[in-house]
């Protein structure tokens, strides 16, 4: 059995300074690192040009893939239409990032807010995520462009936390581009199981997040490593597994709090991006391999 | 012949009933004994429907040890830059202290240094000096009473001020007094800890408290932690002090812990068949290291 996976790394590994030069030197370490897809924050089109991103993937050769997460301020689960709509907005800006940069992959927390919610979901809640992702879906399919839903863990959405409510979710929504988005970070707090996501939604994943436990360099944790991609692998996935390691010595201010970071875990990014990278490879020719041993 | 631990074993309240008024405490009590545990967790969230006297006759009665734990709150946080924050945050930590010496408790222990929630900025230098000074207050007084304070390590969406046992130790250093052990819980050692053994072996003998949890906090043993090499470890620094079994579900709401918890899942319906199996576990690991 051959991998098609193809391997990512997640921008922020260097930081998340949307400017045109951060992001072009960003495109450059990635490709340096030896990746072959570079996960980009969706920029506010107001403001920031993407025009310089696209040409740097284009011209290093990087396949880029689009992510974003909703906050408080447009929060598709809210009560208030005004705040949905914002919502509506932020998704349908980041679909349209993606076709400017030629991504066509848009996922991330586009469910709830990322946040620290104070009360349990509500129905009306999840209906209005419901319907609001299945506009931004269709208008997306016109594009060629995939809606990902990522689960993360119950200090940051109190709506999806598990594989299994992330793959009901994508059920009712009813789109055939929209794909439960795994992050092993989010799993490794939630799920009984490592192996339990491509069990359970095995088939609507479509795009991973390889994390540690902790969020500092891969194999550096706990995670079972071996567990999870023999599992993703025998459940036939061939979608992106994309690197995702985050230090406060590289990360600002703003999106350090934004994810909890207190501490640094590293201090290189290219010297992190480039064993994470090694790390993925070894692991998954060691799954691949004892796939291709099992009876 | 049954085993039994050396150490004693405990359950938090929560995995019976969600608050502390005085029938939820006799039920508390009872589900206790009768699950096997020796030691009763009563977190403090609950604090002004405790009848205090009245818990302590049941909980002496019952036979049973009782710790106290707590977070602090964003208006009464001894981690705030702002003193009267501080003040408000050493005020409860008092009545919180007093409040187990009073139902007979000699621990004390839980997120003592920070708000239990998710900081919108890290720890300040200020702030941090305004635990060291607080918690240096606390553990005298907690010394003349015979008590030991414990420094609980949460995860990085529970507290800024410490997230692994070198932050707990580096915090305990500088507040530098014997009664201030540091409290290990397995939660919270998934999301943060490399393993489930190394923190153990680094913090050895000051360690005064463990919490054994799932990494969702459901059935023990349901979950993937590590809790063979937990327990290895902890038999390798030789730790005889309490190890309390904690678990939340959205079946047992607690008004106060359970949203500042973000318990959103049922994971279990039966609390005394939970903490019975739980108990059992613990026992079973202990034992096959008294083997080893």
């Amino acid at each position: 059995m051959t991998t098609t996976n193809p391997l990512g790394v997640h921008a922020g590994c260097w930081g998340f300074d949307p400017s045109p030069a951060a992001a072009t030197a960003t495109v450059a370490a990635a490709a340096r690192a030896g990746y072959d897809l570079l996960e980009l924050p969706a920029v506010d089109l107001a403001t920031v040009d993407p025009a310089p991103v696209a040409a740097a993937l284009d011209r290093h050769g990087v396949t880029p893939a689009v992510s974003l997460a909703l906050g408080p301020d447009d929060d598709v689960t809210s009560p208030d239409p005004d705040v949905v709509a914002q919502g509506l907005h932020r998704l349908r800006e980041a679909v349209r990032f993606a076709t400017l940069v030629g991504a066509t992959y848009v996922g991330g927390v586009t469910h709830s807010a990322m946040r620290r919610y104070l009360d349990p979901p509500t129905a009306a809640g999840r209906a209005s995520a419901v319907r609001t992702l299945r506009t931004v879906a269709r208008e997306a399919a016109r594009h060629g462009v995939v809606l990902g839903v990522e689960y993360v863990n119950r200090y940051e959405s109190n709506l999806l936390n598990t594989a299994a409510q992330a793959a009901a979710f994508v059920d009712e929504i009813g789109e055939d581009n929209v794909v439960v988005h795994l992050d092993t970070f989010h799993a490794a707090l939630e799920e009984a199981d490592i192996a339990d996501p491509a069990a359970v939604a095995g088939h609507r994943i479509g795009y991973v997040h390889a994390s540690e436990n902790h969020r500092g360099a891969l194999g550096t944790g706990s995670l079972d490593w071996q567990r999870l991609l023999r599992s993703l692998l025998a459940a036939g996935y061939a979608g992106p597994v994309t690197v995702e390691s985050f230090s406060s010595a590289v990360v600002g201010p703003g999106p350090s709090v934004d994810i909890a970071l207190w501490r640094p875990q590293w201090d290189d990014p290219d010297a992190v991006a480039a064993a994470s990278l090694a790390f993925l490879r070894a692991q998954l020719a060691a799954a691949r391999a004892a796939l291709a041993t099992t009876p | 012949m049954t085993y039994r631990p050396t150490n004693k074993l405990g359950v938090h309240a929560l995995v019976f009933s969600g608050g502390t008024s005085p029938e939820e405490i006799t039920e508390i009590v009872r589900r206790t004994k009768e699950a096997g545990y020796d030691v009763l967790e009563l977190s403090l969230h609950d604090a002004p429907s405790l009848d205090v006297a009245a818990a302590r006759a049941e909980i002496d009665a019952a036979g049973l040890d009782v710790v106290c734990s707590r977070g602090l709150a964003f208006a009464a946080d001894v981690s705030s830059d702002d003193p009267a924050v501080v003040a408000k945050g050493a005020t409860l930590l008092q009545d919180s202290l007093q409040i187990t010496h009073g139902l007979g408790g000699t621990h004390f222990t839980g997120a003592l240094y920070s708000a239990l929630g998710k900081y919108g900025a890290p720890l300040s230098a200020a702030g941090r000096a305004n635990v060291v000074a607080t918690l240096q207050e606390l553990a005298k007084e907690a010394e003349a009473k015979g008590m030991t304070l414990g420094l609980e390590i949460c995860n990085r969406y529970e507290t800024n001020v410490i997230n692994t046992a070198a932050d707990a130790l580096r915090l305990a250093d500088d507040i530098g007094a014997d009664n201030v052990l540091i409290h290990l819980d397995t939660y919270h050692m998934n999301i943060e800890e490399d393993d489930f053994v190394r923190p153990v072996l680094l913090v050895g003998d000051r360690l005064g408290y463990v919490h054994v949890g799932e990494n969702h906090r459901g059935y023990l043993g349901s979950g993937h932690l590590d809790f063979t090499g937990f327990f290895h470890a902890l038999a390798a620094i030789d730790y005889r002090g309490p190890i309390t079994f904690e678990s939340f579900s959205s079946a047992v709401v607690s008004p106060t812990l359970s949203n500042d918890l973000a318990i959103w899942r049922n994971l279990w319906d039966d609390g005394p068949a939970l903490a019975a199996h739980a108990r059992r576990f613990v026992a079973d690991h202990l034992e096959a290291n008294r083997a080893a």
